[in-house]
């Protein structure tokens, strides 16, 4: 009797993400990637013709952005505001100790460049607000949320709802870590998790660079899956976990 | 010897930090509404009204959660309001969402 594959992938993407052939060059830094189950050089094409949206390149949006950028991402949209701070430097690792005084973007931006010379980047130096949301969220084919106040996330979901695209929810607090993607009709929205800004949260939060690391390579992969189409994206399911006690569990939020 | 007569609360994020611990046990004889577990965690962890809000809230036997705080059970987030009932011998999860970066 011959086996039946049943595996299900979901793939939110597929309507939007647009294939850009590959070069010599490109094929062979690739290479590696290239033997993925599933994903190969289709997907490899579909990263290469996707833009996608970064809120703030900081502890976790920075490794997001670095991640994307090996991975051969076509084009990253950064937004995030401010000059690097020395206190920054313990988890930002997009910044360093030369550009302390300077804009964060122009840092971040400078270190892809030297990974990935390939890739287009758009460098916004704001961080988001409910004026600039939808402008920023158009220019995008996916967004990850790495920002540190709720203001800022509920704007982007907000704008990423009436657009329809898909919101990688990534966050961390001391050792915890969070990540889950937004995409309504098809997942709950993010309003209804988080209503309005809770109390209790503070613009200082306890960090390792390492946690928000961790959540930051995580939250690049479910890029990686959703613009590429494969795999299973945390689509209505949270990861949440705990490095205090490396207790990693998969809430179910439908 | 095991308590069998409780609820556990797994607290986690910023309300683990207001309480200064990651479990708590509510003693009860029958099944608790989560408005009256709001209560006595901030009773017994007064520091946690900064992520909980003040406890006049719950005092209410109707209502909503206070905005991002999950409630896991089984590993669901329940669709949960303050009426919502616990039974004695569940094992809860209170999760404020977070936003670090």
């Amino acid at each position: 009797m011959q086996l039946e594959n049943i595996e299900h992938h979901q793939d939110p993407l597929q309507r939007l993400a647009k294939s850009v052939e590959l070069n010599a060059a490109e094929r062979e830094t690739y290479a590696w990637q290239l033997d993925v189950r599933d994903f190969g050089e289709t997907g490899q094409q579909k990263l290469k013709g996707a833009s996608v949206l970064i809120s703030r390149v900081g502890g976790l949006g920075s490794l997001v952005a670095y991640e994307l950028a090996a991975a051969g991402i076509g084009r990253l949209i950064l937004a995030h505001g401010g000059n690097v701070h020395p206190s920054d430097l313990n988890r930002q690792l997009l910044m360093t100790h030369d550009w302390i005084g300077k804009p964060r973007i122009e840092s971040a931006a400078r270190r892809l460049k030297e990974l990935n010379p390939r890739l287009e980047i758009v460098s916004i130096a704001e961080n988001i607000t409910a004026e600039n949301a939808d402008r920023l969220v158009e220019m995008a084919d996916c967004i990850v949320d790495a920002a540190p106040m709720f203001q800022e996330r509920l704007a982007m979901n907000d704008a990423a709802e009436k657009q329809g695209k898909p919101v990688i929810e990534a966050a961390m607090y001391e050792l915890e870590a969070s990540l889950t993607v937004i995409h309504p009709p098809r997942t709950r929205r993010f309003r209804e998790l988080v209503p309005d800004v809770p109390q209790g949260w503070q613009r200082r939060f306890p960090v390792f660079g390492a946690v928000s690391g961790t959540v930051g390579c995580l939250a690049a992969m479910e890029v990686i899956k959703i613009v590429a189409g494969f795999g299973d994206p945390l689509l209505d399911r949270m990861v949440r976990i705990d490095l205090r006690s490396m207790r990693f569990e998969t809430i179910r939020l439908s | 010897m095991t308590n069998t007569n409780q609820i556990l609360i797994e607290l986690t994020g910023t309300l683990e930090r207001a309480a200064g611990c990651s479990q708590v046990s509510i003693p009860c004889e029958s099944s608790q509404s989560l408005g009256s577990i709001f209560i006595r965690i901030l009773d017994e962890y007064p520091a946690t009204k900064s992520v909980l809000g003040d406890s006049s809230r719950y005092k209410s036997t109707e209502g909503e959660l206070p905005p991002g705080l999950l409630v896991i059970r089984d590993s669901v987030a329940m669709k949960a309001r303050l009426e919502t009932a616990v039974n004695i011998g569940d094992r809860l999860t209170l999760m404020p969402m977070i936003s670090g970066g």
